[in-house]
């Protein structure tokens, strides 16, 4: 008996779906005939255009923003819960912090989206662009310019104002005065800092210098002129505050510019081998603005006789704060858009290639931050500034709570630092820059550096950082003290690791405090500090983003002593 | 022992280009077909999102490339899994196609040589 053989391929071709075959010749040729050219779906109420939307728009944005829910709710949780079980107290206005709250997410999204399509690409082709086209000389100019004007369109500058302004109490603070009274100085030197910070970090590309040695050279001067104007009383709180401010601007808008710009120069000037020489430029854009604000506030310091003004035009946060938003993120992210697109034009000759896609990112971007703006002064700050005073009723007599102190001076302390290390840890989580970061070095490290470790990393630092903080105010301890130690265990690790995890620490523990931690750790340091009286609440967010530096150096180390180790075994 | 190597024949390769991210349902798609194992890489890619005008946003520009090498008798219906879980009929969502082999070779159990190499005259290599 003879088999009778089919193909098993053949068979399958056969009860497979339904399935036709064109050439690629004629689909080449229908689209060369066709004037409109290129696109597809060019009728946007054809039925074929509307099951594209459904099966690419909705997943599209379902997933963006179950990405930011994902990324907020345990940090809300966390803020809710604490108010209802231990606290036991209702959050007032629950309904509109929650609404607060999620305008916050959906700012963010959107703004994060927008900068991905729009300002993101433009920076990393100008980037690419400049050193090609211009000397070395006019390409330090454009990044100081560059510097300049991000620092104006960053909004956590903004929001440490209007938390400073909300909590606004102690009217004899200079600290405060200079945050409220004269805000344009402040901007002024912290844009000056960024735009330095910019120039040298195209010097450091050009050149390769290494972030090993230049964060000693630059912060070694920069704690003794701090250790100089401690002695100062009036001063050692302009101290916490330059570090803020130095660690508060490298926020959502600088830190994918400065990073979009630095990785495109780079690749087109630097000779460095590593993938990671775009690292570390916003690690200086977070260092040089510190010393910028502290000579801007020795000047104004002399300029003012002390005590001649007291705080009155405290927090206009009222009014009509929809508007307010929307003016703010107009100022905030067109004049930059209009220089990008300045500096394209000059660089190529051209106007924006695919402006669709541009134009979707900025108008974007433009709403996000609006939705952003408002739901900081809705939601997070004013959530922040209430557990932050209320916090204190866990181990001390607060006159709003009934029945406080709810427990005894011990357990309500060590509750009081393991909230703080909990919604450090939350908010690091939260903020979005983190995991970008978090994936970018990952891919870059081809995963010998995981996303996962760093992140938690990071988000332990964070933590650590304002548990630390907040004892500081507990105890009213100067902010300088601990903060010179920790800055010089921080320097000490640094020299001692290597090149690639030193820009990967300074870099993440500056890029946390963003749009997130920033308003929050600032909102609930100050409630906090007012209602135990204590002086201020300045230099919190310098130590949260300190500490990660500290956490993921130490982390590197570890991980490559046990790599050696086992390597060593083999 | 004596190293010898097995060369297999009758072999294809798929390559698949999905968005970022979506490429682990690609490949366990392409396992459950039957395909032993797959090979991904990132890439950027460039073009499609330009025809879709304002659709195109949806797309991510960084792709993931899926490579899977299997039997030719496979190949159809892996094929047809793969386009399937990639959601390939949708615009935009990627792009895929075969490429015959002419020889590929890796490990290959002795007992399977044992078994067919004999069979076809013995071309043991």
């Amino acid at each position: 008996m003879e088999d009778h053989k089919i193909r098993y391929g053949d068979y399958l071709k056969e009860v497979g779906f339904h399935r036709q075959e064109l050439s690629y010749n004629d689909l080449n040729r229908y689209y060369s005939l066709k004037k409109a050219g290129r696109r597809w779906l060019a009728n946007p109420m054809s039925k074929e255009w509307l099951m594209a939307f459904f099966r690419l728009f909705v997943p599209y944005l379902k997933n963006k923003t179950l990405e930011q829910i994902r990324c907020v709710m345990p940090l809300v949780l966390a803020l809710f819960g604490f108010q209802l079980l231990i606290l036991r107290i209702p959050p007032e206005q629950s309904l509109g912090l929650a609404g607060g709250v999620f305008l916050v997410i959906f700012g963010l999204t959107l703004f994060l989206d927008g900068l991905r399509h729009g300002l993101m690409p433009l920076g990393e082709q100008i980037g690419n662009l400049l050193p090609t086209k211009a000397t070395l000389f006019m390409v330090l100019g454009v990044a100081m310019i560059l510097g300049l004007v991000v620092t104006f369109a960053e909004p956590s500058i903004g929001a440490m104002q209007s938390v400073g302004a909300s909590g606004g109490g102690g009217a004899s603070d200079f600290a405060l005065r200079l945050l409220l009274d004269y805000p344009g100085w402040l901007t002024l030197a912290v844009a000056l800092g960024v735009g330095l910070a910019a120039s040298l970090g195209v010097i450091k590309s050009v050149y390769s210098i290494k972030l090993k040695l230049i964060v000693p050279l630059l912060t070694m001067p920069l704690l003794l002129l701090s250790t100089r104007l401690n002695e100062d009383g009036e001063f050692a709180k302009v101290i916490g505050l330059a570090f803020d401010c130095g660690a508060a601007t490298t926020g959502p808008v600088t830190v994918p510019i400065l990073l979009s710009l630095g990785v495109g120069m780079s690749a087109a000037v630097g000779r460095q081998t590593s993938a990671f020489s775009g690292f570390g430029l916003v690690t200086l854009a977070a260092l040089m603005p510190v010393i910028t604000v502290l000579l801007a506030a020795l000047f104004v310091y002399h300029q003012i006789p002390a005590s001649d003004q007291t705080l009155e035009a405290v927090a206009e946060v009222s009014g009509s704060a929809l508007l307010s938003g929307i003016v703010g993120a107009l100022r905030a992210i067109l004049p930059l858009i209009l220089l990008l697109l300045i500096l394209l034009r000059w660089l190529t000759g051209k106007n924006l290639p695919k402006q669709g896609f541009y134009r979707y990112g900025f108008v974007l971007s433009l709403i996000g931050l609006a939705f952003l703006n408002l739901g900081l002064s809705y939601g997070l700050i004013p959530l922040g500034a209430e557990v932050g005073q209320k916090i204190s009723a866990t181990f001390t007599r607060i006159d709003s709570i009934i029945h406080s102190p709810i427990y005894s001076s011990t357990v309500g302390i060590f509750m009081t630092l393991a909230f703080a290390f909990l919604l450090g840890f939350g908010s690091a989580m939260a903020e979005p820059a983190l995991n970008t970061l978090g994936r970018t070095v990952e891919d870059l490290s081809t995963g010998a550096i995981a996303s996962k470790t760093l992140v938690y990393a990071v988000a332990v630092g964070v933590g650590t950082g304002f548990v630390i903080g907040m004892s500081q105010i507990l105890w009213q301890r100067v902010f300088f003290h601990d903060f010179a130690i920790i800055y010089c265990l921080a320097i000490l690790l640094t020299v001692v690791s290597r090149e690639e995890f030193v820009q990967v620490a300074w870099d993440s523990g500056v890029v946390t405090t963003g749009p997130v931690t920033v308003p929050l750790i600032l909102a609930l340091g100050l409630g906090f500090s007012q209602s135990l009286g204590s002086s201020s609440a300045f230099g919190m967010v310098a130590l949260t983003s300190l500490c990660p530096v500290i956490s993921v150096l130490a982390t590197g180390l570890y991980s490559s002593r046990v790599r050696v180790q086992s390597d060593g075994g083999k | 022992m004596e190293r010898q190597m097995t060369v297999l024949t009758d072999v294809a390769l798929i390559t698949c280009i999905v968005q970022r991210g979506r490429g682990d349902t690609v490949v366990q798609a392409a396992q459950e077909a039957g395909a032993h194992g797959a090979t991904v890489y990132f890439a950027k890619g460039a073009g499609i999102r330009d025809r879709l005008g304002i659709l195109g946003v949806a797309i991510e520009v960084e792709k993931e490339i899926v490579n899977v090498v299997c039997a030719t008798d496979q190949v159809t219906r892996v094929f047809e899994r793969m386009y399937l879980a990639g959601e390939l009929d949708a615009p935009g969502m990627g792009f895929m196609y075969v490429t015959p082999l002419d020889k590929a070779a890796t490990y290959v159990p002795e007992e399977v040589v044992q078994k067919y190499a004999s069979r076809k005259g013995g071309r043991r290599g």
